[in-house]
């Protein structure tokens, strides 16, 4: 065999790779060579390299196991820095310029690791040894080492540098998997007229046809594929995404795909595609064989190997056994005849095996020894040798080799049809289970569907479509099925796993180190339902899922408990099927794009006015320090401002719904706790929404602009609910109310007045209402011109000061508020922002729903009560507030809080024992839900939801700030002005 | 009608969000703000006995749209969205005309509360896509109609039409306050859609 320079385990010629174009790489700082179409692994494999990653329990060196995304054991880093991705299957890793790769476990190095102690010691970690000791004195006393020692990559410590796309799609037919069944029915169902989206996760479509000697009307598969992929490509109702994995099966088949970036800005976008129907042709993944030590770097599974010679041209050792339960390894004994790389022995657990086959190996020189299995391997860094035995315990020998090809035989892919709810059985000829009871608008072909052999699956691919074509609508026409020429040799009856009686660990599922006697002590234990076997010995549950183990374990399962597979069944597959990125999940929505940003009409202004933002919804300025100023002096600055002069504050968020028709007062009647049918027109009333507990949810202001026309002011985060919540009672329970309602919030823009001079600034405005105390008294409300523009000026306050709310539409808040400011300058006017009018309310002891009241807060606890219990008619709630547990006397109740001392702030969320110096622990008695420091009072102030609070005035209660006691004072929750005199100014 | 009268020099959502450049061409997808459009939400308060909205000629399934200017988009039951050019909505009263007796016809004038951004180019039913569920490319084949949908996380009615001279376009119209997100949004999505235009087409 002529070996070429770039790669001792290359062909000479051969494979589906760009030899034109040598691609450089490292791997754990090693510079390497390989070519285009190659991935990781088969560039690694044709250096030589064997142990890539170390195994996650017992740090045992591993190699290359598969050549696709059921690799269990090749778990690579990608990148550097924070373009670093960890845990990569180097089998599905497209080989790039410049690529950096490195193991991920193991330390030092993957070649030399001390956690390989853990491999000595192995008989004090069977199954569930974690769970089992590691709880003295708690878990997390182990956890980091325990993760750190698992060795399954390291999170990024920055944030991620790539970008992240997404895309809806719909379709007549998805079809999962662009092999020669997904290739055929796509050909069938596009000429049919069908919208058709084809998914495959390789680089390029054709499956096997690319890794395999098949030949279709005489010519080579992959021609075959290229051919029709270019056809495809072509029809303008066909969308052929490769690189591109179906991840999860969801509701009425919603499905997600991700699609990696190829030489694209973004890395990886995630498809959401609605298919009128699915057609799953996603082949099937071979298993491994159990036996001792069947771990080691050069064991790999059979159809691996054939497709590394074949599609990459990598013989990846120098002296090959093959051990196999089923006719489909002797291709790859075939193959490697055919390129002259010598097979010691074709080991078959079979006691026999068809005449052809035997003549066939016979004459190409292999020692072919039946009913036997490999009793145990040797090879500490790597595979040295096999020994081979007879079932019954008959040592044959050993066989000197660095590369075992084994196969367990095949499993269809199954896991997207158990998304969406399909059923599997047990089929005993090919030991494995396949599809059985589909789900509405699904097809399975091909060997997805337990198929063997190439004719019958493109045939049934293309009868599949034609099916599905006419369900849909759109009769295919008869498509020419291409002949299978030249097949493979297909797996025909698989042998059963047998499992020697060797004490030596044999591997079940190499991803999580499950071992046979893993298995053996689960059962034992009990374990013997196979979700709970699962969960016990965790096999199944790592990055790779179980795809190369799963089956195995559940035959294991089923002999270990004198059980048949089918009896056993299968664990739960759930979505994604391959790890989808926290990124891919994402999309755009990080950075700015997060969450929306919803800004003031007056946005631009507010910025010029060096307001500081916050986040409520609504980009609103907490306040507006000046320069060297803190946040805090500046809200104590602006809430003086308003007490002693003016200050304007940009309302506009709050929630502006307008309630007509006729029937509008009876709605509200039932709507607020308060009575509104008696509301003259042009009044204002403050009002409460109670839900159907008689829990408050909303309140503000309603003004009555018409007999049957209201303007609601909710809060300005509950806008959209309560809307939506009174669309709800129209729609559902009171469908007689002639009434409407329409959210008008972001129409308005909405600027608040306050301050002893807030009259004498909406006079310099200019103004055509009459602003005369008698005209326009506290609660009232008025329309006119304000400034020039047409305007609703309300008269009410969540200050306590004298108080005109003025609404203009939307486009005029940045002249309005240029005009205020302008009128204002004079009376010393100062903009105030939530931080600070938080303070003014809260000296004031308006409540803020949401912030003093939770879940449970009734109109009694927060001293409406007695409105409620007055109003003779019904309303939301009503009937909740005459439960005993709403009438109880030692409810929590609205206070007010004074710390004795008068400079010892509160802090929102402190709990509050009754009784001067308590100690917890204790059930508490309340919590302070507001606190601030009182600059007009020049005190700490709180307000706190007390155990019977109302009865508790003057008392001395007791603040528990974590680890901080002292004693407050409780009083009534209104600090300021407590007989409304400014406010009727 | 509700009391505003604007006064036309006043800023459009996006000019007071601070967008300079409100007319942008991304790949083959043009983005710009409409702003000479009147916006008016119309309901009927009808007598529950009597099932039959009296909605004359206005279009009764929702997503269809009728007219020219103005143009009528049923949003849902008892719920349209006139979109007109005109200065002086005259056709309103006419509109509304069969609203008789014991039924009130309302509409409420949204121009302030709303944004109009406009979508034209071969990328831009991918553009939607990228960000909405709904299918964007086989509603080419319906032809004009509407549809309220999220895009990201943004609520917004798509009126998808084709302006003489133009090619099918599709005017979203969104809460005012969220303009320059939906902007920025659009934006930064336009390159993907125009790359996804470029591999599948648009018919997909």
């Amino acid at each position: 065999m002529i070996r070429p320079p770039l790669g001792p385990f290359r062909l000479a010629s051969g494979g589906r790779i760009d030899r034109q174009e040598p691609l450089t790489f490292t791997f754990d700082g090693v510079p390497y060579v390989g070519f285009r179409g190659d991935t990781l692994a088969s560039a690694l494999l044709a250096n030589g390299v064997r142990a890539v990653a170390r195994s996650f329990k017992y740090h045992r060196p591993r190699g290359i196991f598969s050549a696709g995304e059921e690799e269990p054991c090749a778990l690579v880093e990608i990148g550097e820095g924070h373009a670093r991705v960890p845990n990569c299957r180097a089998t599905v890793v497209p080989l790039e310029e410049g690529l950096v790769a490195a193991s991920q476990s193991g330390w030092p190095s993957v070649n030399f690791d001390l956690g390989r102690m853990v491999d000595f010691t192995h008989p004090l970690w069977p199954a569930g040894f974690y769970n089992k000791t590691f709880k003295w004195p708690n878990w997390k006393t182990w956890e980091g080492l325990v993760r750190r020692a698992a060795g399954l990559g390291r999170p990024l410590e920055g944030p991620d540098p790539d970008r992240y796309e997404q895309v809806n799609a719909h379709c007549d037919l998805l079809i999962c998997g662009g092999g020669p069944a997904g290739l055929m029915a796509a050909q069938v169902a596009a000429s049919a007229g069908l919208r058709v989206i084809l998914a495959e996760q390789s680089p390029d479509c054709g499956g096997v046809l690319n890794s395999e000697n098949i030949e279709l009307d005489d010519q080579h598969g992959s021609d075959w594929a290229t051919r029709t992929v270019s056809r495809l490509r072509e029809q303008p109702n066909v969308l052929l995404l490769e690189h591109t994995v179906v991840t999860g099966v969801y509701d009425h088949n919603v499905t997600t795909l991700l699609q990696t970036g190829q030489g694209s800005t973004w890395r990886e976008c995630l498809w959401t595609v609605r298919p009128r129907h699915v057609l799953l042709a996603s082949g099937a993944i071979e298993q491994g064989l159990i036996f001792p030590n069947n771990d080691r770097p050069g064991i790999m599974l059979a159809g691996a190997l054939r497709h590394y010679v074949n599609r990459h041209a990598v013989v990846p050792g120098t002296a090959v056994v093959v051990a196999t339960n089923n006719d489909s390894a002797y291709q790859t004994v075939f193959d490697l005849l055919h390129l002259q790389v010598p097979v010691s022995a074709v080991v078959d657990s079979r006691e026999s095996i068809s005449p052809a086959l035997q003549k066939r190996l016979q004459m190409a020189g292999a020692e072919l020894i039946q009913g036997a299995c490999i009793s145990n391997t040797r090879g500490f860094g790597g595979l040295r040798s096999v020994r081979i035995a007879r079932h019954e315990g008959t040592d044959l020998g050993h066989r000197a080799c660095d590369l075992l090809a084994v196969s367990g035989g095949w499993a269809p892919r199954v896991h997207l049809l158990a998304h969406a709810r399909g059923t599997l059985r047990f089929d005993e000829p090919s030991q494995s289970f396949v599809p059985d009871r589909l789900p509405a608008a699904w097809s399975v072909t091909g060997a997805a569907s337990g198929m063997q052999h190439l004719q019958q699956t493109l045939d049934d691919a293309a009868l599949a479509a034609r099916r599905i074509s006419e369900q849909l609508g759109h009769p295919a026409d008869d498509l020419a099925v291409p002949q299978v020429t030249r097949g493979m040799v297909e797996p025909a009856e698989v042998g059963a796993q047998r499992p020697t009686a060797s004490r030596k660990r044999q591997w079940i599922d190499l991803a999580h180190d499950v071992t046979l006697g893993d298995a053996e002590l689960a059962v034992r234990e009990g374990f013997v339902s196979v979700e709970h076997f699962k969960r016990y010995t965790t096999t199944g549950m790592s990055v790779d899922q179980g795809k190369t183990g799963n089956l195995n374990a559940f035959i294991v399962l089923g002999a270990l408990t004198g059980r048949a597979t089918g009896e056993v069944g299968t664990t739960t597959f759930r979505p994604p099927y391959v790890p989808v990125t926290l990124g891919a999940m994402a999309g755009i929505r990080s950075g700015e794009f997060y969450a929306p940003r919803r800004l003031l009409p007056a946005h631009l202004m507010h910025q010029k006015l060096q307001g500081q933002f916050e986040d409520y919804g609504w980009q609103r300025p907490d306040a507006y320090p000046r320069p060297g100023e803190s946040l805090h002096d500046a809200v104590q600055r602006e809430v003086l401002a308003v007490r002693s002069t003016v200050g304007v504050f940009d309302n506009s968020p709050i929630g502006k719904l307008e309630v007509r028709g006729p029937d509008a007062a009876r709605f509200l009647d039932r709507v607020y706790i308060n009575n509104v049918s008696g509301l003259p027109v042009g009044r204002v009333r403050y009002g409460l929404m109670l839900n159907e507990n008689g829990v408050i949810i909303d309140d503000g202001v309603f003004i009555r602009l018409a007999q049957d026309r209201f303007l609601l002011n909710t809060t300005s985060g509950g806008a959209g609910r309560i809307a939506g919540m009174l669309e709800e009672w129209l729609q559902c329970e009171w469908r007689d109310l002639r009434v409407l309602v329409d959210d008008l919030t972001t129409q308005w823009a909405c600027f608040t007045v306050a301050g002893p001079r807030a009259r004498d600034v909406l006079t310099a405005l200019g103004t055509d209402i009459d602003l005369a105390p008698a005209a326009l008294p506290h609660m009232a409300a008025a329309c006119g011109l304000v400034a020039a523009l047409q305007s609703r000026v309300a008269r009410v306050s969540f200050s306590g000061e004298l108080s005109y709310e003025i609404s203009v539409p939307a486009r005029c808040a940045s002249a309005l508020l240029e005009a205020i400011l302008a009128a204002g300058q004079p009376f010393g006017i100062e903009p105030y922002g939530i931080e600070s009018l938080m303070v003014l309310r809260a000296e004031k002891g308006y409540l803020h729903v949401g912030t003093d009241t939770d879940g449970s807060t009734t109109p009694d606890d927060v001293g409406w009560g007695e409105v409620a219990r007055r109003k003779a008619g019904d309303f939301i709630g009503k009937r909740s507030l005459e439960r005993p547990a709403n009438r109880a006397t030692d409810r929590k109740q609205f206070v007010g809080l004074e710390p004795i001392d008068p400079g010892r702030a509160l802090r929102p969320g402190s709990h509050l024992l009754i009784g001067a110096d308590r100690q917890p622990p204790a059930v508490t008695d309340g919590w302070v839900t507001s606190a601030c420091h009182s600059p007009t009072l020049d005190r700490a102030i709180g307000l706190a939801m007390l155990r019977g609070g109302r009865s508790r005035i003057g008392e001395i209660v007791t603040v528990c700030d974590e680890e901080q006691r002292f004693n407050v004072k409780v009083v009534a929750p209104v600090f300021y002005d407590p007989a409304n005199a400014r406010l009727n100014t | 009608m509700n009391e505003a009268v604007i006064p036309p020099e006043h800023p459009s959502p996006l000019q007071q969000a601070g967008v300079e450049q409100r007319d942008v061409l991304v790949g083959p997808v043009r983005i710009r703000e409409i702003t000479d459009l009147k916006l008016l939400r119309l309901r009927f308060i009808a007598d529950p006995s009597n099932a039959d909205l009296p909605t004359g000629d206005l279009p009764i399934a929702t997503g269809q749209c009728d007219g020219t200017d103005p143009v009528i988009l049923c949003l849902g039951p008892n719920e349209w969205l006139a979109v007109t050019g005109s200065e002086e909505p005259q056709w309103l009263s006419q509109l509304l005309q069969p609203a008789t007796g014991a039924t009130q016809a309302i509409a409420y004038d949204l121009t302030d509360g709303l944004v109009v951004l406009r979508l034209t180019g071969a990328a831009a039913p991918w553009l939607l896509a990228k960000l909405s569920c709904l299918d964007f490319p086989a509603g080419t084949r319906q032809g004009r109609h509407c549809a309220r949908t999220r895009l990201g996380e943004v609520a917004v009615t798509i009126h998808y039409h084709r302006p003489a001279g133009d090619d099918w376009s599709f005017d979203l119209i969104a809460d005012r306050s969220i303009a320059a997100y939906l902007w920025s949004l659009l934006q930064a999505s336009a390159p993907h859609a125009n790359e996804l235009a470029q591999v599948s087409g648009v018919t997909q």
